[in-house]
């Protein structure tokens, strides 16, 4: 595995922080439907998407395509353990058989 | 009369314990996550001119304009969510996007994808069912 890997490794990891900045926001209530979207959460969570979509450019530079949407789907496991983490969210049997299938389907479709 | 006041009362705690997602808000789910998949396409449109040629200017400006349309669709989704439900029926972009392959480019699919796909909805499926 060369650092490219690592590089685009660490542009899913980004971009499901980014989420977690998208879902704070959500759950706060606001005055006005423009707060919904321009508040700090809000801002730095896209900003932080598009860092995420920077980082695959550099990241494809070494790793071959049908690997992208491979490694990008690791994103969905990240998405779980984090709505865990920060918003309580239960990690149930049926969820983690529902995303490993979810997995095994993308990897099976690019193969 | 009273049986059916017990009914009720009954379905209500039912309701609030189980708290099932309904098949009317996934399908609102799967449509923002449809015009997701419609950025993409619109991405493959820009790709076949040249850079900076009107044809491209327009097909990428359509890709920006949709994810523009997304990311305020999203933002209410995930209000209505769980985070990592609503995440989990991203992947059906799989389907989506094999959909469009074939109706607006007439790509050729495999029987992985198709594989692949039925895989992927299993797994959506479960995930919208957890209790």
């Amino acid at each position: 595995m060369n650092e490219y890997y690592l590089l685009l490794l660490g542009s899913v990891i980004v971009a499901s922080f980014s989420q977690i900045l998208l879902k704070k926001s959500a759950l706060k209530e606001y005055s006005s439907v423009w707060r919904e979207y321009l508040n700090p959460w809000v801002i730095i969570g896209y900003g932080m998407m598009v860092l995420s979509t920077l980082l695959t450019v550099f990241a494809y530079r070494g790793v071959d395509y049908k690997n992208g949407p491979v490694i990008d789907s690791v994103g969905f496991l990240l998405v779980m353990l984090w709505s865990r983490l920060f918003f309580g969210e239960k990690i149930t049997k049926r969820k983690v058989i529902g995303n490993l299938l979810i997995l095994t389907g993308i990897f099976i479709y690019y193969l | 009369m009273h049986s059916g006041q017990v009914k009720k009362r009954y379905w209500r705690s039912y309701k609030m314990e189980k708290k099932r997602i309904s098949l009317k808000s996934i399908i609102i789910l799967q449509l923002v996550i449809v015009i997701y998949t419609l950025s993409g396409v619109a991405a493959k449109g820009a790709a076949g001119y040249e850079m900076f040629s009107w044809q491209f200017i327009f097909f990428y400006g359509l890709e920006m304009a949709i994810l523009g349309v997304y990311a305020i669709l999203w933002q209410q989704m995930i209000k209505r969510f769980d985070l990592s439900v609503a995440y989990a029926n991203r992947s059906m972009a799989i389907l989506w996007s094999l959909v469009w392959a074939v109706v607006f480019f007439h790509e050729r699919i495999t029987i992985n994808n198709v594989l692949g796909v039925l895989i992927v909805l299993a797994g959506t499926v479960l995930v919208n069912t957890d209790e």
